[in-house]
């Protein structure tokens, strides 16, 4: 399979004296749904930050499809749709015109547009709110308004922050479903979440990220390994347990 | 510790005068106390050359009506609640009395002093008119009036239903216009009669509604609306942290911003377009046009200056809404999207360009409007045609300079 991303050694945070992340090396390849898991503060969204260009790498490097972004900004940023962890909309925008503006930034065809906009309102159940503004919707519905946007982009690479925080269940299952059809048409997802159950049952990887290092990474059965547990149904939650609850004893892997 | 609620508004009123202080200096420094004073001087100048001939079919009742209306009627609050208070304030609810009084007594007497003033600006050419209250009763009536109309807007905040809550507040204006007329004109028995029988069926129309103890939520909404208006007022001159945009659809507009070609060129087109037409700097720049053109009707009826004041005015008012339409640059600058999407941000530049442009020309365009329709006539041809042609100078030539400058200043900030 392709990377679609590559992080290789990255350090970085938002100062070079106090580094957040410590050598982070992992690639997401096509097809592929790598879930990002750890506690609070372990440096998920600082990676998540820099992978978007919205932090400075201290050492190391990003490449997604092989481009960074200081050489192929445009490439680099048309091959990411990210789904922040706190939905950021525009006020003055309605649903619909969110849709219409990613879709234009994007360079999605007008035709595309039209049949995904009216597709992906439908999927996730806010054709009745098409018309409303950001300050009438719930966080349910801006957060289905952030992940309708990206799924309308269809890039190569999904960046997902937290994407089930305030979503109802049918909002959940959408986007599931959403995400095992766009990984299956072969985009890559890089997918940051607590819902360990959840994370075990749709990714193919995963990273554990403790105070800003990567303990263990690889299949269920890697990270079960790392941590010493027997994989099986379930089994993320307490492999994961294992390796952070007694304060991260466990050693970066390579 | 536990502070009294009173020392809590006082600090949350000198922390937002302290917060706001710099920014006043910024305004200072940008002149527009010059052209504010400037226009109070030609204000001053054609109102007393009014007073010395006022026509004999003078309207005295509906321009007293006109001007002392909104100020009788519009009675704000500030109360510096927030959010958070319904957490820490709610549960101290029953002190909150003390805290209101001190809300209303900062903006009961600055808008008593507002409304006074303006009646006194008013007296000369009120005793000209067939006015039957001597005046300074009629300060007096004026003051009992506004008393009447804060315990109203009070009553309104408090009423859950925003249907109701406009239809008593329109009842309220209404119902004031008419109150004033009579005391601008009618009898002064019949005046109080009908102010005293007015404020009776008012009271007992608020008392028959439906009303919070304290409407939190719509008092913090209130003071929000206050605050971001300051902001959008002082980002005109320098850059202001933003808070959540309030947005109006104004569908009436947002035609013209949806009609932007699906491209990728046009995604900033659109964005911008948007934000200048919903949110309030769109609001503030339709209002100073809609003034604009009221002045510059007046200035332009009366050949003002044989009609080169009038021109001036009409400069100064494209200047004005220059300077509120240059707050754009602010938006979005600090947006996520603004580095996720796959843009670049010269595309942004050349966006903020364009609605520039086309915003100062359909605001030009209506300004002009009264100064091409009333100095023709008068044979003032010239100063019409300078003002459009300086006009345009200003749109083509000055503003993209400055918006260039202010947009590579914002975006190394």
């Amino acid at each position: 399979m392709d990377s679609v991303l590559e992080v290789r050694n990255l350090t970085g945070g938002y100062s070079p004296r106090r580094p957040v992340l410590h050598g982070l090396s992992f690639e997401v390849r096509a097809g592929e749904m790598v879930g990002l898991i750890g506690l609070n503060g372990a440096g998920k969204s600082t990676a998540i930050k820099h992978i978007l260009g919205l932090m400075q790498a201290h050492e190391g490097d990003i490449r997604i499809q092989g481009n960074t972004l200081e050489q192929q900004p445009e490439q680099y940023r048309s091959a990411l749709a990210y789904v922040p962890e706190t939905p950021l909309l525009f006020d003055e925008l309605t649903v619909e015109e969110h849709l219409r503006l990613t879709g234009m930034a994007y360079g999605v065809e007008e035709s595309l547009y039209s049949e995904r906009c009216a597709s992906l309102l439908d999927e996730f159940y806010m054709t009745g709110k098409r018309k409303a503004f950001a300050a009438h919707l719930s966080k349910g519905m801006r957060q289905k308004v952030m992940i309708m946007n990206a799924l309308l982009a269809q890039p190569a690479l999904y960046v997902i922050d937290e994407p089930f925080l305030g979503l109802d269940p049918l909002g959940i299952r959408s986007l599931l479903d959403k995400l095992v059809e766009v990984k299956r048409q072969g985009s890559a997802i890089f997918m940051s979440s607590h819902i360990l159950s959840t994370v075990e049952s749709y990714c193919d990887r995963f990273i554990v990220l403790h105070g800003g290092k990567i303990i263990a990474q690889g299949t269920l059965e890697d990270v079960c390994a790392t941590a010493g547990v027997s994989s099986g149904i379930g089994s993320l939650e307490e492999a994961f347990y294992r390796m952070v609850a007694d304060g991260g004893r466990h050693e970066p892997v390579g | 510790m536990n502070r009294s609620v009173d020392a809590i508004w006082r600090q949350r009123a000198g922390r937002f005068w302290q917060e706001s202080m710099p920014y006043i200096r910024y305004m200072v420094q940008s002149g527009v106390p010059l052209v504010a004073s400037m226009l109070l001087f030609t204000g001053i100048a054609s109102y007393v050359g009014l007073l010395r001939a006022v026509p004999a079919a003078f309207p005295f009742t509906w321009v007293g009506v006109i001007v002392l209306t909104p100020f009788s009627c519009w009675s704000p609050l500030r109360t510096w609640l927030r959010e958070a208070d319904t957490v820490f304030l709610m549960p101290r609810e029953a002190e909150m009395k003390l805290y209101l009084g001190q809300s209303f007594r900062y903006n009961g007497i600055a808008g008593t002093a507002a409304l006074l003033l303006l009646c006194l600006i008013y007296c000369p050419l009120y005793v000209q008119g067939p006015g039957q209250l001597d005046w300074p009763l009629l300060l007096l009536a004026a003051v009992l009036v506004k008393l009447l109309n804060t315990a109203g807007a009070w009553q309104e905040r408090r009423m859950p239903w925003q249907g109701a809550r406009f239809s008593i507040r329109m009842l309220r204006w209404i119902v004031t216009a008419a109150g004033l007329a009579l005391l601008l004109q009618a009898s002064p028995w019949l005046a109080v009669a009908y102010v005293i029988a007015a404020a009776l069926l008012m009271a007992l129309l608020y008392r028959s509604q439906r009303k919070y103890r304290l409407p939190w939520l719509l008092l913090i909404a209130e003071e929000t609306r206050t605050r971001r208006r300051y902001n959008v007022f002082f980002s005109a001159f320098t850059d202001v942290p933003s808070e959540r945009a309030q947005v109006a659809k104004r569908n009436y507009l947002a035609w013209l911003a949806a009609r932007s070609r699906y491209s990728k060129g046009n995604a900033f087109v659109y964005l911008y377009g948007h934000t200048l037409i919903r949110t309030e700097l769109g609001g503030i720049i339709m209002r100073l046009t809609a003034l604009g053109t009221v002045v510059g009707t007046l200035t332009a009826h009366s050949g003002l200056g044989l009609g080169w004041g009038s021109a001036g005015v009409n400069l100064l008012f494209v200047w004005l809404t220059g300077v509120q339409l240059g707050s754009l640059v602010q938006s979005h600058r600090h947006s996520v999207w603004r580095h996720v999407y796959p843009l670049p941000d010269k595309a942004r530049l050349s966006a903020l360009l364009r609605i520039d442009r086309i915003a100062s020309l359909i605001c030009i365009s209506v300004l002009w409007l009264p100064q091409i329709i009333l100095l023709p006539g008068q044979g003032l041809l010239a100063p019409a045609v300078t003002a459009a042609l300086l006009g345009l100078g200003y749109i083509f030539v000055i503003r993209p300079v400055g918006l260039k400058r202010n947009f590579a200043r914002t975006d190394d900030d």
